[in-house]
């Protein structure tokens, strides 16, 4: 048996670092080597060079004007009133909001509205993510509360609550397809898909 | 070519000297890596031997950009990168939500065997030994880094698993789109779920919420790996399985299914239904069970056993 | 590379903020979640600044960047958008011609359409050495994985882009 040569598979990889300039003085000459009178190697190259300039003449886009910081607290409000900051930084926000009303105005919006919505019936305030705040600043969306697994949760109690035998709340094909969901970001799984009929005894 | 390649070949081993090969957990990833992000379309036999049964199954298979669309029949699947798509299945878009983890290994070895023609085609053969006993072989293509057959033998060196292609095409021209999917259910990682770290020698991977509201906790020994779900309350095994059959290990009872490319076992233990499908071989399989909660209900051997000894 | 001294919150947005906004929108293709990460990276940042270590900064940095994106996409209960763009919002510079605008709005959306369809890890290599321009070296440090795993995937990631780029759409 040959000696394990992982090189072999990964020598076409030499081609990026090269172009990345990652390369030693000696891998360097493996690849012109790899190159040297073969025409498929060397389109190979081309094509990841392309690529690779294609990538970096990307347009870079400008980033928002209002994502960049204006001497106002902006997000740090919402720290603020949820308690995630260190004194220090409690102090700094309430040093600033005592001189500035733009802030002042906006922690106090920010307040109504968190006591607005942790007085609703039957929400469960752990699942919420930031509140939108008032229109001065960026909307974030609410995190949607687990809908996974409630309908099967329903179910369930449904069915129990019949009596008798109840139908399983699972099938084979569910589980089935939730392993293979998450086996296939595993190298080398083969994929064969649940409730393939397949024969033998 | 075949000379310009093995001259090539020469170069990269004896350049092995001068370039710092990393070694260890990465290598057999590697190799299963290469296979995955290959590009090829075909027909693929897969079959699974077991205590004498026997479960084959064909299926169509394209795979490009590290996605693969597996199809029999009517039914088609697109998988990958921790997300499964079963077309005209509902409830059956699922992703996961991964990390990029450290992979587990247990020390499995890798070696090159003699290079091979499978198909026609020129193909590498890399065995994957545990412990001095050859537990895997693939078969390679070189082209394409396909993977043309793969054989998976138990602890006494009986075939467990084969698969081969018995058609192929170096190309996969036909592959659906799969962003045009409409929503997954996503998958998040579960915390503070409390299940085992090790089982046998496979080692805890990550946690999810499963269906019915149960878990699933995901493992791995670095080539192997499975999903063990744990339900809450006990559920009549035969309404959910067609083709179990009961099956002993260790002195306790299980309900088993052999399917072409896994294994499932299922049981009831404590208030709870546990099933576990993997592609592990039988021998992984039973030290798994013995580190996992015991069916309530003994066979006819462990009952006696008790009754003589308990 | 050690910083002798800890960049004020303002600077790391100024000197930084695009970067981030870029690193989101190449991998998620979506300008409001974009601006999301950027927002939640400066808040991290902000909040992290009292406690960091001087060391590489960037790599510090990055990191973040990368727990944040992360965790954002745990917090939505659903996939991702990745909607195409309707165009990239142009880079500052020399005005191009018309018919240099059209060609190449059109190459990055089609760029942009391809990324989105790489899967996460090679998606995130590639977009962290071709368009936030770190060495392999930071994509390491910023990733946790070894360099060989980061040139593993730069490479397949750009091999895979070249195939769905040649490939009839």
């Amino acid at each position: 048996m040959a000696d394990v040569n992982p090189l072999w598979f990964r020598r076409k990889e030499l081609f990026s670092a090269f172009l990345d300039g990652e390369l030693s003085a000696e891998e360097a000459e493996l690849v012109n080597d790899l190159l040297d009178g073969d025409d498929e190697a060397k389109e190979e190259f081309r094509g990841i060079q392309q690529v690779r300039r294609a990538l970096r003449t990307l347009p870079e886009l400008e980033i928002p004007g209002w994502l960049l910081p204006d001497g106002h607290l902006g997000e740090l409000l919402s720290a603020y009133l949820d308690g995630e900051l260190s004194t220090a930084e409690q102090r700094q926000v309430s040093d600033h909001v005592v001189s500035c009303a733009q802030c002042r105005g906006e922690l106090h919006d920010l307040d109504r509205a968190r006591i607005a919505i942790r007085s609703l019936p039957g929400v469960d305030t752990g699942q919420l993510a930031q509140i939108p705040p008032p229109p001065t600043s960026r909307r974030r969306r609410l995190a949607v509360a687990g809908s996974v697994g409630i309908a099967a949760a329903v179910a369930l109690f449904v069915a129990l609550s019949l009596g008798g035998d109840p139908e399983p709340a699972f099938s084979l094909d569910d589980l089935g397809n939730h392993h293979i969901a998450r086996a296939s970001a595993e190298p080398g799984f083969a994929v064969f898909p649940p409730a393939i009929e397949v024969s033998g005894p | 070519m075949m000379t310009r390649r093995l001259v090539i070949l020469g170069t990269l081993v004896s350049a092995l000297v001068l370039v710092a090969i990393p070694a260890g957990a990465d290598e057999l990833s590697d190799y299963l890596d290469e296979t995955d992000q290959a590009t090829y379309s075909g027909r693929r036999l897969i079959g699974t031997t077991w205590d004498g049964l026997e479960r084959m199954g064909v299926v169509e298979v394209e795979q490009l950009g590290g996605m693969a669309m597996v199809s029999s029949g009517h039914t088609y699947v697109m998988v990958g990168d921790g997300k499964v798509h079963a077309i005209g299945s509902p409830h059956a878009a699922l992703a996961f939500v991964l990390d990029a983890s450290a992979p587990v290994s247990h020390g499995y070895q890798v070696a090159m065997g003699e290079t091979a023609t499978h198909l026609g085609r020129s193909a590498a053969v890399v065995e994957v030994t545990e412990d001095g006993m050859l537990r895997m072989r693939m078969v390679i293509d070189e082209d394409t880094s396909a993977p043309l057959a793969t054989e998976v033998f138990d602890d006494e060196g009986n075939l467990f698993r084969y698969s081969t292609m018995i058609e192929f095409s170096a190309s996969a021209p036909s592959m659906h789109d799969y962003e045009d999917v409409g929503e997954y259910r996503t998958m998040v990682p579960l915390d503070g779920a409390v299940v085992p770290e090790t089982v046998g020698p496979y080692g805890l991977v990550d946690v999810y919420g499963g269906p019915a509201d149960g878990e699933q906790a995901f493992y791995s020994d670095g080539l192997f790996t499975f999903s063990l779900f744990a339900i809450e309350g006990s559920t009549n095994i035969d309404d959910v399985v067609t083709d179990g059959r009961a099956w002993s290990s260790g002195g306790f009872e299980y309900v088993r299914v052999i399917a072409p490319a896994e294994v499932w076992v299922l049981w009831n233990a404590s208030g709870s239904t546990y099933a576990l499908v993997g592609d592990l071989p039988p021998d992984h399989l039973e030290e798994v069970l013995v580190d996992l909660p015991r069916p309530a209900q003994r066979n006819w051997f462990g009952r006696v056993w008790d009754k003589l000894f308990g | 590379m050690v910083d002798e001294i800890t960049p004020s919150w303002e600077d790391v947005a100024q000197r930084y903020g695009r970067k981030i906004y870029n690193f989101a929108y190449r991998l998620t293709g979506n300008p409001d979640d974009a601006a999301d990460l950027v927002q939640e990276v400066l808040l991290r940042v902000r909040k992290g600044l009292s406690g960091y270590r001087p060391g590489s900064f960037e790599g510090w940095l990055w990191r973040i960047t990368r727990n944040a994106f992360l965790d954002g996409v745990r917090r939505q209960n659903r996939r991702p958008e990745s909607a195409l763009p309707d165009g990239d919002h142009h880079a500052l510079g020399s005005s191009p011609s018309p018919d240099e605008v059209l060609a190449s709005v059109r190459l990055s959306d089609d760029i942009q359409a391809a990324l989105l369809k790489l899967p996460y890890a090679f998606r995130e290599a590639v977009v962290l050495c071709d368009v936030v321009g770190l060495t392999y070296d930071e994509i390491a440090d910023a990733t946790d994985i070894p360099v060989g795993t980061v040139r593993s995937r730069i490479h397949r990631g750009r091999k895979m882009l070249r195939d769905l780029l040649t490939w009839p759409m």
